[in-house]
Formats: C-alpha cells, sequence, structure tokens
C-alpha cells in the first residue's frame, strides 16, 4: 500500500505591526475614491520641502525649531527639518513652514 | 493669503511670548479651546505666537494649565493705533469728518466737460444742459442722464446724439451734431434766371433752360438771362427749372459818411468792484446795498478755482462798474475822413462777400457837417438767381 502522505495545512505567518486594512477602506479602493475621504484618515499636502498642510491633527506633541511631533489619531507624524514654524495653528489642522529634511510616520 | 493679513491688522492682534511650562501643552489647550495661532515658532526654549486681539484674554485659562508665563510683544493692528489717540478724541473727530466730507462731496457733479461740438457754442450747450437739471453741484446718485440726453436733444434740434458719462464726480459730455443733407434742386418748380445786379456777361453756363442773353451782352438788373420755357422745333413750349451760373463785370458805389461833431463816452477813472462768491451754481454776494446808477458800463469777469486743468465749481464773480461821461468833441478834416475811411472798409465787407473786387477808387467829399467818401467799384460776380414763373 502506498503510504499516503499527510497533507500538511499552510498556517499563513502573521506579520508584525501590520495594519488591518477596513470595509471602507476596501470600498475606496474598489471605487478609486480617496482613501483619507471615506476611511476619516488625515489628510496632509506638501509644498515642495518648504511647508505640509496638516488636516486631522489632534494635538501638537512636541516643538522646537528642528522637530515637530503632530499626533493624526492612529500614527504620529515627525517633521525633521531647520527652522520648522507653525504658520497657522486651528482645532484639526496645522501648517508646518520651514525646511523639511524628512517625513516619518509612526504608529502608536 | 493677504486678505487675511489686512483683516488680522483691522482687527488688531498681539504677538507675544510663552516660556517656562510646558509649550506643548500651552499650544494644545489653545486649539481645543478654539482660540486661533498663526507664525508659532520657538526660539531658545521661548515660544513666540500671534492671537487675535480680543482672544488674548481668554488665553489665561490655558497658562494657569500649562504652567508658562506668557508677556506680549508687540501689538499690531488699529484698535491699538485708535487706543493710543483716545486721550486726543480732536484728532480722531477730524480724520472722521475728513472722510464725512470727501464722501459726502464726492456725490455731486463738480464739472461738466463738453466735447465735439463745433457749429453750436459750449455755453448754449451747458445752458441746456442746467435747463434739463446738469450743472456744477447738482446731487450725481440720483441723475438719470438718459432722461437728461433726451431733454437736451428736444431743445437742440441740431444735435444728432449726446451722450452723458459720470466719470467720478465729473460729467463728460460728448456730443456729434447733425449733418445736413444739401438743398434739392425744386425741378418741379419752373423757374428763370435773371439778373441781380446791372453789367456785362463776360461768362455764361447754363445748365438748365435757353440761354436769352450771350457773353458779351449787357443787363439790367431783373432782366432774364436763362429763360425757363423752352420753345421745341416741333412747336412745343416746354416749361423747366432754370439754373445757370452768369459771371459779369458790374459797377457798384459805396458811401460812408462821418460828422465833424461827435458824441464820446471818456472813462472818468472811477470804477466801482462787487464780488459774488460762486458755490455749486449759488451765488453768494459779497457787498451791500443796490448796485451804481447813472452812466456805468457793467463788464463781469468769473474766475472759477481750477485744479490740475479741471474747473471746480467754487469760484469769485467779479462785477466790475466804470462810470463814464459823455463827452461832445470835434473832429477835424483830416481825423474825420480816416474814420469815414474805416467806416466804408467794414461796410465794403459787408456788401461784397463773394465779389472780386477788380478796381476801386474813393471820392472824399466834404459837407457842412461832416466827409462823405464815395466808393466806386469794378467788380466781377454772379448776378444769377432764380425767380419762379407764375402760371396762371
Amino acid at each position: 500500500m502506498a503510504h499516503r502522505r499527510k497533507k500538511r495545512k499552510i498556517v499563513p505567518v502573521k506579520i508584525e505591526n501590520q495594519q488591518k486594512t477596513t470595509f471602507m477602506q476596501r470600498v475606496a479602493k474598489v471605487m478609486e475614491l480617496p482613501i483619507d475621504l471615506v476611511s476619516g484618515m488625515s489628510h496632509m499636502e506638501l509644498s515642495g520641502n518648504r511647508e505640509a498642510v496638516v488636516d486631522g491633527c489632534t494635538s501638537v506633541l512636541e516643538f522646537d525649531e528642528n522637530i515637530v511631533r503632530l499626533s493624526v489619531g492612529k500614527y504620529i507624524i515627525r517633521f525633521n527639518g531647520r527652522g520648522l514654524t507653525l504658520k497657522e495653528l486651528t482645532k484639526n489642522s496645522v501648517v508646518v513652514e520651514g525646511f523639511i529634511t524628512s517625513i516619518e510616520f509612526v504608529n502608536v | 493669503m493677504f486678505l487675511t493679513r489686512i483683516f488680522q491688522y483691522i482687527f488688531g492682534y498681539v504677538r507675544f511670548k510663552a516660556e517656562h511650562g510646558s509649550i506643548e501643552r500651552f499650544i494644545n489647550f489653545c486649539t481645543k479651546s478654539g482660540i486661533k495661532l498663526w507664525g508659532i515658532r520657538k526660539k531658545n526654549g521661548v515660544l513666540y505666537a500671534n492671537v487675535k486681539a480680543k482672544k488674548y484674554k481668554k488665553l489665561r485659562t490655558a497658562v494657569r494649565k500649562s504652567h508658562v508665563r506668557m508677556h506680549i510683544v508687540k501689538r499690531h493692528g488699529f484698535p491699538f493705533i485708535f487706543n493710543r489717540y483716545e486721550a486726543r478724541s480732536g484728532i480722531m473727530a477730524g480724520v472722521i469728518l475728513f472722510l464725512c466730507i470727501i464722501i459726502y462731496l464726492s456725490c455731486f457733479v463738480w464739472t461738466i466737460n463738453i466735447s465735439g461740438n463745433k457749429g453750436i457754442t459750449t455755453q448754449e450747450i451747458t445752458q441746456k444742459l442746467s435747463d434739463a437739471g446738469l450743472k456744477p453741484g447738482t446731487f450725481r446718485l440720483t441723475l438719470n442722464t438718459h432722461q437728461i440726453e433726451q431733454e437736451v436733444m428736444m431743445k437742440l434740434p441740431d444735435l444728432a446724439w449726446i451722450s452723458i458719462n459720470l466719470k467720478g464726480s465729473a460729467a463728460n459730455v460728448e456730443l456729434k451734431e447733425r449733418q445736413y443733407p444739401p438743398e434739392l434742386v425744386p425741378y418741379d418748380e419752373p423757374c428763370n434766371v435773371k439778373a441781380s445786379q446791372t453789367g456785362q456777361i463776360i461768362k455764361l453756363e447754363a445748365y438748365e433752360g435757353m440761354a436769352v442773353k450771350k457773353q458779351g451782352d449787357t443787363v439790367n438788373k431783373g432782366d432774364i438771362i436763362v429763360s425757363g420755357l423752352i420753345k421745341e422745333k416741333s412747336g412745343i413750349l416746354r416749361i423747366v427749372h432754370a439754373r445757370a451760373k452768369v459771371m459779369a463785370i458790374t459797377v457798384r458805389t459805396l458811401e460812408a459818411t462821418e460828422n465833424f461833431k461827435q458824441s464820446v463816452n471818456t472813462d472818468t477813472g472811477k470804477n466801482t468792484s462787487r464780488y459774488e462768491l460762486e458755490l455749486f451754481g449759488f451765488s453768494i454776494p459779497l457787498y451791500w446795498g443796490e448796485a451804481p446808477q447813472g452812466n456805468y458800463t457793467k463788464s463781469v469777469n468769473n474766475n472759477s478755482l481750477t485744479i490740475l486743468g479741471a474747473e471746480l465749481p467754487f469760484g469769485l464773480k467779479t462785477y466790475e462798474y466804470r462810470e463814464y461821461k459823455v463827452q461832445q468833441i470835434v473832429l477835424n478834416e483830416q481825423e474825420a475822413t480816416k474814420s469815414a475811411q474805416k467806416l466804408l472798409n467794414d461796410k465794403e465787407k459787408m456788401e461784397f462777400s463773394g465779389v472780386k473786387i477788380l478796381e476801386k477808387s474813393y471820392v472824399p467829399q466834404k459837407k457842412e457837417n461832416g466827409i462823405t467818401i464815395v466808393g466806386h467799384y469794378r467788380c466781377e460776380e454772379n448776378i444769377a438767381y432764380e425767380e419762379e414763373i407764375k402760371i396762371s
């Protein structure tokens, strides 16, 4: 009798820190809509490396000439640069001005 | 953004600095309580930011909670300028009054500029416009220019069109005069060409009708030169409107007389001036009493104020009264001849318009009262005139 090999079950490997895509994000992807519009994510616009407009900012975590850290709900945006200023600051939007050298997104 | 800056300046804003304590916490408290900050900069651990003047006091809660110390760096905007001059209310009142006067005066028509007229005088148009309701001092905002245009068009039939354009406080009136078509020859009215002067025909051009006279013939005043009745060879009589140009040599005489005794008005040197202030078409007399009575010549001089060539509705009107007395003088023969010659020359200009004078001679005649100069002229002129044939 031929030895029947037991079929191995494929178990998906869980990657750490992987964000789950929500239903609305999937809908937005199918409909080719801006993802921030339907899933309530923050929206950021850059004008070269001199100005960044961030919508959906909840609070300013750190503010300095070289670092600006903003909390935008599920993650933190960190601007590194020189001579950074907050050109305008309202309840849910910030305009960061200065010489931006890098932008980092950090999950909370 | 520029507009935002203007509004910020109008409503006033404060540049402040915050130090010690938690700066980030202070910023977050401000945003959560709905206070908008801008121009936020951090230098050597000190935060500099702008806030609206009215919201500055609301920052106190955020200051207390975040344990920062706050100081005003500079105040910007109109409210702070006004506060500075609060004690000097006269300056502010003067500025406001000045603006009010400027706004009030810009509601009136100050000058009227008329262009495009050739035959009609500017004075006549100004008068008609004034009658229709447009003159310096008219309230501009309620002015119905269309109605005024219509009225002036009715009053001046020589106008082809008129347009009133209000530009600021100036009313620019543009117009064009009517061009009448040339007069048509009434061919249906039969007429003869007759001689208006006695003379000798030197050139005869008959355009219509039958020439009765020919070149070289002499004609008396009233003679038919070209007849409007044409008798055909077949015996049919045709009546036409005769037209012709008849150049003839004529002899004419003119005379002018000057008396030796003359009454002349001589200036006594006594002058009186009266002034009137002109304001928006109203006259304010700057004198008392009545105008001088007797032998006076009156002249009016209007001096309007002008700025950069534009006439303003302010001015000084001067009435000048010059006293004269009537004097009897006696001219000598030479003076009387000279004066008579001048009179004759003026008469020549009046009488001989369109007439070519070939020869002229003057004969002075001395009379009991004065000198008479008789001028004899040999002229070349068109003596044709048309006279209707009356058929009963």
